[in-house]
């Protein structure tokens, strides 16, 4: 079995002295044998979900269960049991050790637990063989293709059979013929005892995926504008939600405010009647960087990216976003 | 992981090489010193050991037999020879001239004393005026003919291990014919070596034990030995820093493995042996190199080098510590990688 449950992960670090949050509140659940497709821009946090599941990053709050074991509460040397043994990771960028052959990367995680040298190499040229690289053993990554070396990543990952696979990116860096060598690969992994996780922003990969986990705020074009009546202190939105309108103040005032590492809240900007904000997150599907909270009675408008762009014409809203400061 | 570390260094065959070539030479250049300075506190043992003296008569003042410009009159020596307790007494004189460009020890002896019997490499020890024996890094051979006070001898002997004052050869002659041609025939003599312990000595002279002698002719040569001793340490530090950049260097380049192996299991404790097992192995054939180097240096150099057998055992012992420490700037920065650097592009 290789159930993969994830509940209410929050995933947060500094950058710039603000705290930013790129996985906020997600839950996921994935079956035994499944693939799943984590899908999004990049910055959406798909890399730093794998490297959550992997146990190499904490998460700030929320659980991860692999198989029945809590990833989230291991440590010492139980969380580098859990990565030789429970999790396979596949690099966006290869990263075998160019000193060593294809064998020799693929037989490190047994080297790594102890495994004698020979039954390790001796391993490590079956899984090459199932990858179709029996012939590639001796090579050193150098002298391989993308595609190749690629395959070789996977086996690896494989070396210990663990219930997880996770791979970042498998395609970004391989040519059409490639991929689809790495996608058939991928798809014939998926299987009972096995859980395949996939962090992409290529479509490609879709009619791959058992489920497809979206993780950045999808651009809605067709989303209905609306007023917005507040008192004193009323929330907006919350810095990290999807943005979905664009907001014109028409009376009172507007607090934009951001977390700081230390968990103060810092104005921003204060915007006042007449005045536009939260422009960028649903014109180009970002999440809201910043929280908007109403000061004093206050009443805003808030309209879609399609009615903002006509209401400003091309040239303006492209000069404002080559203003811009990032707020909102 | 022994593996890993193992492929590295001859991934990185040109570099390491360059590093181990480099730590060799510095390593050799320790054994060299070593040598010299042992040579130094030796050739001065081996002259003072060739009179078999248990105390030395010398003229008033502070300067012992081989470093005094006073002297003191031939007949003393027959003098402290009659004294109770003297089991035997031989005059000595040294002093220097300059013998094909080199200063050289003109040394003295007593007929039918200790150093008379000084065991010859070749030839003979002089029977009569205008012979002599030479030291052989002097480079002349039975036959030849030098000039020492302006007055012609001839070789009639070659011995070795007489060099002093930084391996200075040494030419010996009977007293007699020091006294013919550095003294004008004056029947001076520039101290007494004694055999047994004389219970008085005569009025206007002093006595000196070997150990204050062989204390007296290293004076001069303490501050240069300093030297030496301090220019030793740097080129330890020399080549402990060739070592701890060479494996710095590779650790910075290996970062994104260290990542990498973190990331899919590999132990600290893993990581760390193998990055001391990659320094120690450069440390270690550094000093093996460095050893069979010396071996080719030491005959190249103008003075005889002496390197003991322990300075070769330090040698090693060093270069292990050598090895760790500098092993241990790389090591630290491998086990403190994040193994989320794993993640991400080229």
């Amino acid at each position: 079995m290789a159930d993969v449950s994830i509940r209410d992960l929050v995933v947060e670090y500094t950058s710039g002295g603000y705290v930013v949050r790129p996985i906020d509140g997600l839950d996921v659940q994935a079956g035994d044998g499944e693939l799943v497709l984590l899908l999004g821009a990049s910055g959406c946090g798909k890399t730093t979900l794998l490297s959550a599941l992997a146990g190499i990053l904490q998460p700030a709050a929320g659980t991860i269960t692999v198989d029945g074991t809590s990833v989230t509460e291991l440590s010492g040397t139980a969380l580098t049991e859990y990565r030789r043994h429970q999790v396979g990771i596949v690099f966006q960028a290869f990263n075998l050790i160019p000193s060593l052959t294809a064998a020799e990367n693929v037989a490190l995680p047994l080297l790594a637990t102890g495994a004698g040298r020979r039954a390790s190499l001796e391993r490590a040229r079956l899984l090459l063989d199932q990858v179709d690289l029996a012939d590639r053993v001796d090579h050193r990554p150098g002298d391989l293709s993308g595609g190749q070396q690629q395959r070789v990543a996977i086996a690896r990952a494989l070396a210990l059979e663990p219930p997880l696979l996770l791979a970042d990116e498998p395609t970004a860096h391989l040519d059409y013929i490639q991929v689809d060598g790495v996608i058939r690969l991928l798809r014939g992994l998926a299987r009972e005892g096995r859980t395949i996780i996939v962090a992409t922003h290529d479509d490609r990969l879709l009619p791959l995926a058992d489920q497809v986990v979206e993780l950045s705020p999808r651009q809605r074009e067709s989303v209905e504008g609306r007023t917005v009546t507040m008192v004193d202190g009323d929330l907006l939105f919350r810095e990290g939600d999807d943005g979905d309108l664009v907001y014109v103040v028409e009376h009172g005032h507007i607090e934009l405010t951001r977390e700081r590492a230390d968990a103060a809240p810092e104005i921003v900007a204060r915007i006042t009647a007449g005045q536009y904000f939260g422009e960028l997150a649903p014109m180009f599907g970002l999440r809201r960087s910043a929280t908007a909270r109403a000061v004093g009675p206050t009443t805003v408008r808030g309209c879609s990216p399609g009615e903002f762009r006509a209401s400003m014409g091309r040239d303006a809203v492209n000069q404002l976003i080559a203003d811009h400061s990032p707020v909102g | 992981m022994w593996l890993v570390s193992v492929r590295d260094l001859l991934w990185r065959k040109r570099r390491f090489l360059i590093a181990v070539v480099s730590a060799s030479l510095v390593f050799s250049l320790t054994l060299v010193l070593d040598g010299l300075t042992a040579h130094i506190g030796n050739e001065v043992a081996r002259v003072v050991d060739r009179y078999d003296a248990d105390t030395w008569i010398v003229a008033p003042g502070e300067s012992g037999p081989f470093t005094a410009s006073t002297l003191l009159p031939a007949s003393l020596a027959a003098d402290v020879a009659t004294l109770p307790g003297v089991e035997h007494a031989e005059a000595m004189i040294a002093g220097r001239d300059t013998i094909d460009g080199k200063w050289v020890n003109v040394l003295g002896y007593d007929d039918g004393g200790n150093v008379e019997k000084t065991p010859l490499t070749s030839g003979r020890m002089p029977v009569g005026p205008g012979e002599v024996v030479v030291e052989d890094i002097l480079g002349h051979r039975l036959g030849d003919t030098i000039a020492v006070g302006g007055e012609l001898f001839v070789v009639v002997g070659v011995a070795h291990g007489l060099a002093f004052n930084f391996g200075a050869p040494t030419v010996l002659m009977p007293v007699a014919e020091v006294q013919r041609v550095l003294l004008g025939g004056q029947p001076l003599i520039g101290a007494v070596a004694v055999t047994g312990t004389p219970t008085t000595i005569p009025p206007g002279v002093r006595s000196m034990t070997s150990a204050a002698v062989e204390a007296d002719m290293h004076l001069g040569m303490d501050q240069s030995l300093q030297i030496v001793t301090i220019l030793d340490g740097l080129l330890w530090v020399i080549a402990a820093a060739i070592i701890a950049s060479m494996v710095y260097l590779s650790t910075l380049e290996r970062i994104r493995d260290f990542a990498v192996m973190k990331a899919i299991g590999v132990s600290n404790r893993s990581l760390r042996l193998g990055l001391a097992a990659s320094s120690l192995l450069l440390a270690v054939m550094a000093a093996i190199g460095g050893t069979i180097l010396a071996f080719f240096l030491g005959p190249r150099f103008p003075m005889e080098i002496e390197t003991p057998t322990s300075s070769y055992a330090t040698l090693l012992a060093v270069a292990v510590v050598v090895g760790l420490v500098a092993g241990f700037i790389g090591l630290r920065k491998a086990v403190r990688v994040d193994p989320a650097l794993a993640f991400g592009g080229s």
